[in-house]
């Protein structure tokens, strides 16, 4: 068992048992590890992961948290990366649209089978405002949207780690969906 | 929206979806009565549930996708350089060995390139932004200087600068097998490098040996200033300093970096102490193979370090007799006075601590530690070597000279004494027994007996 993967887990029983602090100290560590992930991932003699992508904190868990951890604890460190890793890309698709404004769309690969919007960015930016709305509404809808979209949980994981079934993670994702296209319709039609 | 009314449109929500479109019309017309607010809010929703909301989501994979573009690999060229590899890699970029192809001389240079994503975040585009200032103002022999700077095809800023063929310092000493003073002279050198960036109102905070190379001619260079900071009251961006607080190595943090207090100069003295101690004892001052960063940082704040004498690793290319018995004392002192917790105990600038490291090897007495008289003394001995045994070597002859002087004034006196008792013996009563002798005869007596032991005594 490595140092990072003791840390980690004592970090998340830590959390889990009430210390805040304990959050402040994990995220760094799942940010740079899903960073590392990512460029690693995303380069191009690996393109066929492309689509996994956010699938990412899969990997992230294994390397950073031993495998026969509570329960519990596994689900905290999944919405912890899934949260990690919406900031990370929203915060580069931010930064992109303020440098790309006004210089067109950003450059999408034509072999990923990927219906594309004007622009992705501006997507991904617009829906993360709509989720900080959901949140302060019903905050499980938007975690459950969190863990699928920028976690790349499969239902099924998403219901383990929110300990809900996936048969719910379904039913309530109707709703939140609904509610975040209407948000974001002005880009959506 | 209150949760009241959140709930209650929850519950029309799945209500309607249950039902066929014509009778969940005229149900939700039913439950909301006169609230058309609620009806409108329960119909826009129905409505867009039966749209997808795939495109976000793909838009994240783009997204995902897009920002993860690699470092460019050896070959690709970059201005006015070619890469020909990579040298290491970070969290914000990476350093690549690249030659100049423009001019006649092929001169190798480092390359530092930032992480793809890393351009397009302005906190980190200000931060190297900062180490091209930084770089620009410091000239120093012993600091790898700054040779060019640009922009690449895509936008991304890159610095060129000298590129260092040495090894870690802390390899150098150990392959060299240097002797303590050797060490120590080796270490003035990276202590001026040092000076000489706070004198530009520049901290390092990332001293280690691997930013610390020796070249083969024995010249250490400093480098990567990728988290140095300006002695700047108004760059006092938090977030920044967290951020490269996050960066930096942890063995070689000082508490307040540890803990996120206020970064000064002293942050680099205390590294420059746990430097020193590396070089001497040859071994890290504290035990932190196999802990979590989380311990390491307490051990840090709180543990206090063995004094280098004591925990002397032999492996490393250090002679016991020199390690233990050199370091004992006021290399000891020199060590943990950098190294102390609190910021204000340890040396003030880095100047005394260069001081106090020169005092020790020209055998003058620390300026920060109190000795006793006999130690005074021998320092000074030690100093003065050669006066001293002079000076020891006339007192010894004077010395000597005076017990001789003594003894054969003591030989004369003994001598006169037996002269005086002989020539007094006729006067003894006992010896003139019946005769009467009167002051002239025992004068002409007296001389005759003088005269008898001269003869007697070869001149």
């Amino acid at each position: 068992m490595s140092s990072e993967s003791q840390s980690v887990t004592s970090l998340l029983q830590r959390w889990s048992s009430g210390d805040r602090r304990a959050l402040d100290e994990l995220v760094p560590i799942i940010y740079q590890e899903l960073r590392r992930l990512a460029s690693r991932c995303f380069s191009s003699e690996r393109s066929g992961h492309t689509l996994r992508a956010t699938a990412l904190v899969h990997e992230a868990y294994l390397r950073l948290v031993e495998a026969d951890i509570q329960w519990q604890d596994r689900a905290h460190f999944y919405a912890i990366a899934a949260r990690v890793m919406r900031r990370i890309l929203v915060e580069y698709a931010r930064a992109h649209r303020r440098h790309k404004r006004g210089s067109g769309q950003i450059h999408v690969p034509l072999d990923e089978a990927v219906v594309v919007g004007p622009d992705a960015a501006a997507i991904v930016s617009d829906l993360d405002d709509a989720l900080q709305r959901l949140a302060a509404i019903d905050p499980r809808r938007s975690d459950i949207v969190q863990l699928l979209f920028f976690g790349g949980l499969t239902y099924e994981e998403t219901a383990a780690a929110l300990n809900i079934s996936p048969a719910t993670v379904h039913r309530e994702l109707k709703l939140a969906k609904a509610w975040l296209l209407r948000e974001m319709e002005p880009r959506a039609s | 929206m209150e949760p009241e009314r959140w709930r209650r449109l929850e519950e029309l929500f799945y209500a309607a979806l249950e039902r066929d479109p014509q009778t969940a019309a005229a149900f939700l017309q039913q439950a909301c009565g006169n609230d058309s607010e609620l009806l409108g809010e329960v119909q826009s929703l129905l409505n867009s549930s039966k749209h997808s909301l795939g495109f976000a989501h793909n838009a994240v994979l783009n997204v995902a996708r897009e920002q993860s573009v690699v470092l460019p690999s050896a070959g690709k060229r970059v201005g006015a350089y070619m890469l020909q590899k990579k040298l290491g890699e970070g969290g914000m970029g990476a350093v690549y060995l690249a030659i100049r192809t423009d001019g006649e001389d092929q001169q190798q240079v480092a390359i530092k390139l930032m992480q793809p994503w890393v351009r397009l975040s302005p906190r980190m585009l200000q931060r190297f932004t900062t180490e091209r200032q930084i770089l620009a103002n410091l000239s120093h022999p012993n600091i790898a200087p700054l040779l060019d700077a640009g922009m690449t095809d895509d936008d991304s800023p890159y610095l060129v600068m000298e590129y260092v063929a040495g090894i870690p310092i802390d390899d150098y000493c150990c392959q060299a097998r240097l002797l303590t003073n050797d060490r120590l002279k080796l270490f003035l050198i990276v202590c001026a490098a040092v000076e000489h960036a706070h004198k530009n109102l520049v901290v390092h905070r990332d001293i280690k040996p691997a930013n610390i190379l020796v070249t083969a001619e024995g010249m250490p260079k400093l480098l990567d200033f990728g988290i140095a900071k300006l002695l700047d009251p108004i760059d006092d961006d938090q977030a920044v300093t967290r951020l490269s607080q996050r960066m930096m190595t942890l063995e070689y943090a000082s508490p307040e970096q540890v803990y996120g207090g206020r970064v000064t100069a002293a942050a680099d003295i205390h590294a420059l102490g746990v430097l020193l101690y590396v070089l001497l004892a040859g071994r890290h001052p504290f035990q932190l193979k196999g802990k979590s960063p989380l311990e390491i940082g307490q051990i840090i704040c709180e543990q206090r370090a063995e004094e280098p004498s004591r925990s002397v690793d032999l492996g490393s290319g250090r002679s016991p007799a020199d390690a233990s018995r050199s370091l004992q004392g006021d290399l000891d002192h020199i060590v943990l006075t950098a190294m102390r917790k609190r910021p204000s105990r340890r040396y003030s600038s880095v100047a005394a601590l260069s001081r106090d490291v020169t005092a020790y090897l020209t055998g003058h007495p620390l300026h920060t530690r109190t000795y006793t008289r006999f130690d005074r003394v021998g320092k000074f001995a030690r100093r003065h070597k050669a006066a001293v045994a002079g000076a020891l070597l006339i007192i010894l002859v004077l010395l000597c000279l005076a017990v001789a002087m003594a003894m054969h004034k003591r030989g004369a006196s003994q001598r006169l004494a037996s002269q005086a008792s002989a020539v007094f013996r006729c006067w003894n009563p006992a010896v003139g027994r019946g005769c009467k002798l009167g002051a002239m005869a025992v004068a002409s007596n007296a001389s005759r007996t003088l005269r008898l032991q001269g003869k007697a005594i070869p001149d």
